[in-house]
């Protein structure tokens, strides 16, 4: 079984929409690093140009709303659902600690992306760990 | 109209979002008069992570029970809007340092755009789904014309 894979129809279709938006992203992000390199901007316009190599990476997770309404496979969409929650609340831990960090001890912020690489690892952790609780061997 | 499970959630989230509160504040107050040695830093950093695992925990427990399939995918639908909103302050941040911005984001920046976006996904949907109070009464009447 590939949960959020290649087993269903809306599986399929995510996997393609993933594709589309992590070309996207490559793009403007580079777009965005030259821009910021010949125009040297700051202010409102750099804040603007900051956002935009996020909107890509933010369709990723509508792709992934979009696939959960698409999803007929009830116990594969149930799967993706506690996996989202799971990741939900490893992004929100490790925010929260850093921030508290941050707030007491004037600790240094997190790394550039740590937390959208949190929320995906946390996603593709429970997806993990989830998938193997429920193998079932070749010939049953 | 809403459901027993969708009640039990409120009620119990609502608890401990207060929970959630009360440590806030008082790991603030506890840094400052009383737990100010370095070693209770992490200590009082990870408590209040504990009601917010708590209130996801509950939301676990209300997908599983919630019978209403709307309800389910608009639990769904507002946890991602909420997750999207604190990674892209995380993003935002993150590209304004390449872009060799030297300031910092203020704390709980993240947090609070989580919930107040996953609030107003939670009103919009509300608002565009919105059906008269008596609206099975006259779908009722209709069928039995």
């Amino acid at each position: 079984m590939n949960f959020c894979g290649t087993s269903t129809p809306a599986g399929k279709r995510y996997q393609r929409r993933v594709m589309v938006t992590m070309s996207l992203y490559v793009v403007v992000l580079v777009a965005a690093v030259l821009l910021v390199k010949h125009t040297h901007p700051h202010g409102w316009l750099l804040y603007a140009i900051a956002l935009l190599p996020a909107l890509p990476l933010l369709a990723m997770m509508g792709a992934l709303g979009v696939y959960l309404q698409e999803e007929k496979d009830e116990y594969v969409r149930l799967i993706t659902m506690r996996s989202l929650l799971v990741g939900t609340a490893v992004l929100l831990a490790v925010i929260v600690v850093s921030d508290f960090l941050r707030a007491i001890s004037g600790a240094a912020p997190l790394a550039p992306f740590a937390s959208f690489v949190t929320f995906f690892l946390g996603f593709g952790a429970a997806q993990a760990v989830q998938k193997m609780r429920n193998r079932v061997s070749d010939d049953a | 109209m809403e459901t027993a499970v969708g009640k039990r959630f409120k009620q119990d989230g609502f608890k401990l979002m207060a929970v959630y509160f009360v440590i806030y504040f008082g790991c603030f107050a506890a840094h400052l008069w009383w737990l100010t040695a370095e070693k209770w830093t992490w200590v009082l950093a990870i408590l209040p992570v504990l009601p917010i695992v708590g209130v996801i925990t509950l939301m676990g427990r209300y997908l599983r029970d919630e019978t209403d399939e709307y309800k389910r995918d608009v639990t769904i639908r507002c946890l991602l809007w909420g997750a999207a909103g604190a990674v892209s302050m995380s993003l935002l941040g993150g590209f304004l340092w390449i872009f060799g911005w030297k300031g910092q984001l203020p704390p709980f920046l993240g947090f609070w755009v989580f919930f107040v976006l996953m609030m107003v996904a939670k009103l919009s949907y509300k608002v565009q789904n919105r059906v008269p109070e008596d609206a099975d009464v006259l779908v009722w009447k209709e069928g039995s014309r």
